[in-house]
């Protein structure tokens, strides 16, 4: 599907997840995200921002509505199509999950490694992603050696490495200091300008007053707010 | 191109994750070498059983004697009836006269007890006959205590089925010795990769999420049991090579009456059933184990 000669990337159509209880996680969720775009999700705990990755990744199917991300029906989508989906993403965790034993070379390369990647191909990548999260010089860095911002850094670079055409961080800012963490959303906005979607899921609404990009507020599983806003929090629309 | 780097990362991991849990890997491998030893020295036993029956076979014979006076029509009728017996595969006649010559050959040191025999011959007329398998002398025995004609039948059964029974006890336990041995195996296999995959949760957490599929996930694992299962059963093949050379085979020659069979002639079959078997104890013991760490 194409808006405006734009592909839509993410497309939620009414979308509902309940829990076995029945109780609702999200409800009547619906917003696209086309190529190219930043969006924000925001929301407290609890407000359905994690099921919402969830979905997106394909590591659980909606139990109302529709959800299709880069052309793929998550609600059809076979177990064993999974996997081609997510070579499609790059996640960025709040935990930024890097591989303690491993440098910081070695965690950017093994996402590549995993997918069959040649070692010439691997090498030529990874010192391009390091150098775009501007962490070229720790590359034989290992995670302990570095600080909160800068495995973030690496965590960003893994997720770039084999050029998704999406990227979904959730929480990337969640553990670091409001510098860092202006620094970190910078570094997408970089990453979103050079043509990849970026989703960025977050609480920290002091981020959202500075960034002038799209932000969809959720509220106890319910979208409640879909706006661009303007430096500084005003909306722009 | 992409599945060789797969494959050769998959090596590389599996070589790593030995490494990482040596001591489970070297309890794992410690367990196949005793596993597949026990295994293939009661398979020894059996193909040595086994040669000793054939070898009782080739020269399986049962005497039939005829009675003292017979005419030509009654021995014609003997002949008929061993002839047409089943498992009979062929048969001579022996005079008393060539069995008493028979007897002296076979009694040289004594021959004097012999002397004078020939006068006052106390042997009878009889018929070789050779048997087809050691398991049925019993059924001709019957046969041919049943012909008219025939006086006495004699066969060394009780020792051909001393041996049967042995084979047959020695396969019984073996199998029993096999599945209990091949259970214990695979359960500590299963374990080893069990630990390997809870110390890499977090890498098969990310290379779920990157993508990769559960297949190349289960490959790092499979190879490392494999690794390890295969080293096993090479070192196992070499040590019961050893083992059986310097052991049995010079035992068995110092009997002077027994042959071992020699292990140039079954070292293949050893083998594939030492890499058979650990293979399938790996690629089984890893399977079973990975699942649960694959659900992200």
């Amino acid at each position: 599907m194409t808006t405006n000669n734009r592909k839509t990337v993410i497309e939620f159509s009414g979308v509902g997840e309940s829990y076995q209880s029945g109780e609702f996680a999200i409800r009547g969720v619906s917003f696209t995200v086309e190529e190219g775009d930043f969006l924000f999700i925001c929301g407290e705990s609890g407000a359905g921002k994690s099921t919402m990755i969830k979905l997106m990744t394909g590591e659980i199917k909606p139990t109302e509505g529709r959800v299709t991300i880069n052309g793929y029906n998550v609600n059809k989508l076979k177990p064993g199509k999974v996997p081609h989906l997510r070579r499609t993403l790059g996640v960025v965790f709040q935990d930024f999950r890097l591989i303690k034993k491993k440098t910081a070379e070695e965690n950017v390369a093994f996402a590549m490694r995993v997918l069959g990647a040649g070692p010439v191909q691997i090498r030529r990548r990874v010192s391009y992603v390091m150098e775009l999260v501007g962490l070229k010089d720790k590359m034989c860095s290992y995670p302990t050696e570095l600080s909160g911002g800068e495995q973030q850094r690496v965590a960003i670079a893994r997720a770039l490495v084999n050029n998704p055409s999406l990227i979904i961080a959730d929480e990337p800012t969640g553990n670091l200091d409001p510098q860092r963490s202006y620094e970190i959303i910078e570094l997408l906005s970089k990453i979103n300008q050079l043509g990849s979607t970026v989703v960025v899921i977050t609480h920290d609404y002091e981020l959202l007053r500075r960034f002038a990009k799209r932000v969809i507020y959720m509220n106890q599983g319910s979208l409640v707010m879909d706006k661009v806003l303007r430096p500084g929090g005003e909306e722009a629309q | 191109m992409s599945r060789m780097n797969r494959f050769l990362y998959s090596l590389a991991d599996g070589l790593k994750g030995i490494l990482r849990n040596l001591m489970m890997s070297l309890m794992s491998f410690s367990m196949l070498i005793g596993s597949l030893l026990v295994v293939g020295s009661l398979s020894l036993l059996v193909v040595n059983i086994d040669a000793i029956i054939q070898d009782l076979g080739d020269q399986n014979e049962i005497m039939v004697y005829v009675h003292e006076e017979y005419d030509d029509s009654e021995f014609n009728q003997i002949s008929q009836a061993i002839m047409e017996a089943e498992h009979v595969v062929g048969f001579t006649f022996v005079s008393r006269e060539t069995a008493l010559e028979e007897m002296k050959n076979d009694l040289e040191e004594y021959a004097s007890i012999l002397e004078g025999m020939e006068q006052d011959n106390p042997l009878r007329d009889g018929f070789r006959i050779q048997v087809d398998d050691p398991a049925n002398v019993e059924a001709v025995v019957t046969a041919m205590e049943g012909v008219d004609g025939i006086g006495n039948v004699e066969a060394r059964t009780d020792v051909v089925e001393s041996f049967l029974k042995t084979r047959n006890a020695v396969n019984l336990i073996s199998i029993g010795l096999m599945v209990l041995l091949a259970g214990i195996s695979t359960f500590i296999i299963m374990n080893t990769i069990k630990m390997s995959a809870y110390t890499r949760r977090e890498e098969i957490a990310i290379m779920r999420m990157v993508g990769a599929t559960k297949g190349t996930i289960r490959l790092s694992f499979v190879t490392e049991a494999m690794i390890i299962c295969l080293c096993g059963s090479i070192v196992s093949f070499f040590a019961i090579m050893f083992l059986y050379q310097e052991l049995i085979e010079k035992a068995f020659s110092s009997t002077g009456l027994l042959q071992a069979v020699p292990f140039q002639e079954v070292w293949g079959g050893v083998l594939l059933i030492f890499v058979g078997a650990s293979l399938v104890i790996g690629v089984l013991g890893s399977l079973l184990s990975i699942n649960k760490y694959l659900k992200v």
